[in-house]
């Protein structure tokens, strides 16, 4: 039917117009970031605003690497985001596993347990935690930004949901082969874990990436700051290096973006597996 | 003895960072703790303060309207992303993923950079929003300092950050229906809509429920966002419990008492998520 | 506490076996302990480099060398807000803290609740230097009880700061005697582009100013509150009635996190929105870095009278260094506050590198304080400081103090200067909110 594509069409160009522009408002925070990095000194807060700046000027990307410890921030992040998000992930699905496909005593209970500690929030604990990291001696240490935050229910959660999905004769048969469960759990349900393994990938990582308050508490060595740390330290009241924040904001935002470009197939796989079943 | 194995990292590390705290954050809340030394032991005197203090109320009242907004507002918008991306208006698969990536890019934004933008974007004189409005012949409002709206920029910046990975649910959820029901209800000769509201949404159910308990979990833990960019103010307007919390325990160095927020936070949270679910299922039979 | 020593120990046990087979390596990458305890290094928390850059001066003196030669000092530096909350963790947990840490004004009262401070108290080692500060703004806000717990060098001055040459283009007669004269230049020379002040909307200092100016506080000496009595009240009315009767002053464009003088409000004096401004040095201290181009077109006087008791000037602000009790070697940290804020060379350096006028009396003989300033057309600032001085009001500290003036960001200033609510009711209903709050 010649009007029935005819309102196809137009349904599809109205929509995605819409989408479009919304998408643009989407974007424009960033756009307006990246602009600003490339402005010099008054001219982010110059009257009557300027969209655009009004030549490149590089000056801030040149103080952030010449004049502060921006890349040593940034590689600091990278270790610590990636050390964390490898244990979280290994014993996010190593628990997930043994809650979807093991009967054992207190099982509901111990689930129950780690989700409802889902809904306290992590500033109550704060200052204990803190006590704790100083009583080992772990201040200003990395190993106190990526042990601690290694256990996450929301990894046990997700990957319980995940592996719920896997047939368990798939599992029987790797055990009638003789595997032990040791090997059934790296040679079979590692394997297909990959997709639920790449969201919590992301969501571990950012969240590493993203952190502020905790390294803020256990952090003193500037020196060993993550990248969103860091950054706030260069707006003070006699520093005003909003470019350079800019700047740093930018290409701290960078690889993250990155990252998720590279993982999302695999995310979106594994939300679509399964992963939120509710 | 295996499922113990498998446990044993997780709780392990769990219990040495999580469970101490946790509990020492417990024994806290029945104590009066402010100041430096000795803590002494009060009962429920800190649970029994919350009712009585105003700006508690007044943080509880903010949260829970943003909570609102996240359950109201949030998450259908973030539904109708997803179904509009997934059906046949957006004809490719470049163009779904496109759309997806965008929307889902504030989700991994650090909270920093947001506040920082927004700042820009909120901002009465130079801001990206007034100009644009006024450009438009629209009444412009200072977003960041009205105590009347304050609130609602806010919301704007929870909607802008969280509506992709919303959507992204309910993405999952519509991907999950097996196209021979809804290619079914089309031969029962039901239209697009009829299909939408009979087919889809009952069969998206539990990815609701999920979307909405998640949702009212995180917005009782908001922080960032209003700490960032309003500080809570002006006027309280956009205090929240978890600034509140924050700002009894590390300001007014009460810790006792942001012991008893804490909690009640979770209490709180536990509470709306138990009788949603409760909710869900007496909606089931 | 033996008990809580073996849960520490239970916890040091179990960390380190988690430590030993999951991060194997990692705890290696973490470098040295930190060295606060060891005695010939000294931590140094500040929120700001201009004011670390004060004890950075210190450690370049012949003095210091003398008197602490081998003793190496770290600066860290952290964000306002951020910096003085990891304070109060490290000092509630007992360790972690630095020697010495700068502690601004509003945030010392924190650290004064409870039994114990965690700071070292430094009435006898200050002696006889008391004698040569101007009290209100060297050590009035960290003295506690009678106690002297914190040193700071800046002199808060209030003044009067505007641009002479637009007065002088209008015909109109400065020094201003009274504020319905400054009111009425104002009139004159704002329009709809351009107005006389920017008040805050977000932050007290305007109303606190004032106040103390008509002769009042918010604090008497017995640490009740006094902030709604009538001179309070007047001067609340009267910034109020600047922005909505008299037309001549717009509110200063600033944002919740960065609420006195953010980079909007540099360039709003920059773009010329703005032509005048009371404040102490710190606040004037922008108009040199920010706005050069306006430089010799500036002027600075006493705060005109006609407001209360009209007080020629109000003390506003201040950070002071404070030697926290965790410290390993307070000898050295002494030194260092002394050589900061007690000496002349210690202060002069500081008046160089950020125009930081001294709260240290024997300074203002030094010819680098006595100078002309081009930017205020050739004024000798220093002297028109140190001559407002002796009369700054004392300051009285409080446990609440932090406390009480962020309720009166949110129950009065807001309220008011938004013209959503009356300044004396606003100002009365304080006292209640005050009164709940633990002393």
């Amino acid at each position: 039917m010649v009007g029935n594509r005819f309102w196809t069409r137009f349904w599809q160009i109205a929509v995605n117009v819409v989408l479009l522009v919304v998408v643009f408002i989407f974007l424009m925070p960033y756009l307006y970031m990246v602009s600003s990095s490339f402005k010099e000194g008054g001219e982010i807060f110059s009257i009557p605003i300027k969209l655009l700046p009004q030549g490149l000027f590089f000056g801030n990307y040149e103080l952030l690497f010449e004049k502060t410890n921006f890349a040593r921030w940034f590689a600091n992040s990278v270790f610590v985001g990636l050390s964390r998000t490898a244990l979280a992930v290994v014993v996010s699905v190593m628990a997930g596993y043994a809650f979807a496909k093991f009967e054992f005593r207190f099982k509901n209970v111990l689930f129950l347990f780690v989700i409802a500690t889902l809904t306290l929030p992590i500033y109550v604990l704060i200052v204990p935690l803190y006590d704790m990291m100083v009583t080992l001696g772990w201040t200003d240490r990395y190993v106190a930004l990526i042990l601690p935050f290694a256990a996450q229910a929301i990894g046990v959660f997700l990957a319980r949901q995940y592996l719920l999905s896997i047939p368990n004769e798939i599992l029987d048969a790797a055990r009638v082969d003789g595997a032990t469960e040791w090997g059934v759990f790296w040679r079979v349900v590692v394997p297909l874990s990959t997709p639920v393994m790449a969201v919590l990938g992301i969501l571990f990582f950012t969240t590493a990436w993203n952190d502020f308050i905790w390294p803020l508490v256990v952090m003193t060595d500037d020196s060993k700051f993550p990248v969103a740390l860091g950054l706030p330290t260069l707006l003070g009241p006699y520093s005003q290096e909003y470019g350079a924040v800019m700047a740093g904001s930018f290409l701290s935002t960078l690889p993250i973006i990155i990252v998720f470009l590279i993982a999302q197939r695999r995310f979106i796989e594994a939300l679509t597996s399964g992963a939120v079943k509710g | 003895m295996a499922p113990y194995l498998f446990l044993l990292p997780f709780f392990l590390i769990y219990t040495a960072f999580l469970v101490y705290p946790v509990l020492a954050a417990l024994r806290l809340s029945f104590y009066e703790s402010s100041g430096f030394g000795g803590d002494t032991f009060t009962g429920l005197s800190n649970y029994t303060r919350l009712v009585q203090d105003p700006r508690y109320l007044e943080a509880l009242r903010n949260t829970t309207l943003y909570a609102i907004a996240s359950v109201f507002i949030l998450s259908p918008l973030a539904l109708l992303v997803a179904v509009t991306i997934r059906s046949f208006v957006v004809p490719t698969a470049a163009f779904k993923s496109f759309y997806r990536i965008v929307f889902f890019l504030p989700y991994i934004t650090s909270f920093v950079v947001i506040a920082l933008m927004f700042n820009l974007v909120f901002n009465n004189d130079f801001g990206l929003l007034n100009n644009a409005l006024s450009a438009l012949g629209l009444p412009t409002l200072d977003w960041l300092r009205d105590e009347r709206v304050a609130l609602l920029a806010i919301v704007l910046v929870g909607i802008w950050t969280f509506l992709g990975i919303n959507a992204l649910y309910f993405l999952t959820g519509l991907q999950n229906i097996p196209e021979e029901v809804i290619e079914a209800a089309a031969v029962d000769g039901a239209n697009r809509s009829q299909t939408f509201w009979r087919v889809t949404l009952p069969l998206l159910r539990p990815v609701i429920l999920f979307v909405i308990v998640q949702a009212t979990i995180f917005s009782y833990q908001l922080f960032e966002i209003p700490f960032l960019l309003t500080n809570g103010g002006p006027s309280d307007s956009t205090l929240t419990l978890a600034i509140y919390l924050y700002e009894v325990g590390f300001r007014e160095f009460d810790r006792g008492y942001a012991s008893a927020i804490g909690y009640s936070i979770a209490i709180i949270a536990v509470v709306l998520a138990a009788s949603q679910l409760l909710l869900a299922r007496r909606f089931d039979r | 506490m033996a008990k809580g020593l073996s849960r520490r120990d239970f916890l040091r046990a179990g960390g380190g076996a988690l430590v030993g087979a999951y991060a194997l390596g990692l705890a290696g990458c973490g470098g040295e302990q930190g060295g606060s305890g060891s005695s010939n290094t000294l931590e140094f928390w500040a929120f700001d480099e201009g004011r670390a850059g004060l004890a950075q001066a210190a450690i370049k003196t012949d003095a210091w060398k003398e008197a602490q030669g081998d003793v190496k000092v770290n600066f860290r530096i952290f964000p306002y807000e951020q910096m003085h909350d990891k304070l109060l963790t490290a000092l509630v947990s007992g360790k972690g803290a630095p020697d010495i840490a700068d502690v601004e004004i509003s945030r010392f009262s924190n650290f004064i609740k409870g039994n114990e401070l965690p700071f070292i108290d430094l009435t006898d080692r200050i002696g006889d230097d008391i004698n040569d500060v101007y009290k209100p703004a060297a050590t009035d806000p960290w003295t506690w009880q009678d106690k002297i717990y914190g040193v700071g060098n800046e002199l808060n001055t209030c003044v009067l700061a505007y641009r002479k040459d637009l007065m002088d283009g209008a015909g109109i007669k400065t020094p201003f005697e009274t504020w319905d004269e400054v009111v009425a230049a104002g009139q004159e020379l704002s329009n709809d582009d351009r107005k006389m002040f920017a008040l805050h909307d977000l932050a007290f200092g305007d109303h606190y100013m004032l106040s103390q100016s008509a002769g009042t506080a918010y604090f008497d000496a017995n640490g009740d509150y006094i902030g709604d009595n009538d001179q309070s009240v007047e001067a609340m009315q009267f910034l109020h009635d600047m922005v909505y009767d008299l037309d001549i002053a717009g509110i200063a464009p600033a944002v919740a996190s960065d609420n006195w003088y953010p980079p909007q409000y540099r360039a709003a004096f920059k773009a010329e929105k703005f032509f005048a401004l009371f404040g102490p040095p710190w606040h004037l201290s922008f108009l040199l870095t920010d706005v050069p181009a306006q430089s010799g077109k500036w002027t600075v006087q006493k705060l005109p009278s006609g407001l209360g008791d009209g007080l020629p000037t109000a003390n506003f602000g201040g950070t002071g260094q404070c030697i926290t009790t965790q410290t390993g070697n307070a000898d050295a940290a002494y030194d260092l506050v002394r050589i900061a804020n007690l000496t002349t060379e210690g202060v002069v350096a500081d008046f160089k590198a950020r125009t930081a006028y001294p709260a240290y009396k024997p300074a203002y003989e030094d010819p680098a304080l006595q100078q002309p300033q081009e930017y205020f057309g050739g004024q000798k600032i220093g002297q028109i400081y140190s001559e407002l001085a002796p009369g700054l009001p004392t300051f009285n500290q409080s446990p609440v103090w932090g406390q009480a003036t962020e309720a009166l960001n949110r129950e009065v200033i807001t309220p008011v200067m938004q013209d959503q609510e009356d300044a004396r009711s606003a100002l009365v209903g304080l006292g209640e909110t005050i009164a709940s709050m633990k002393q």
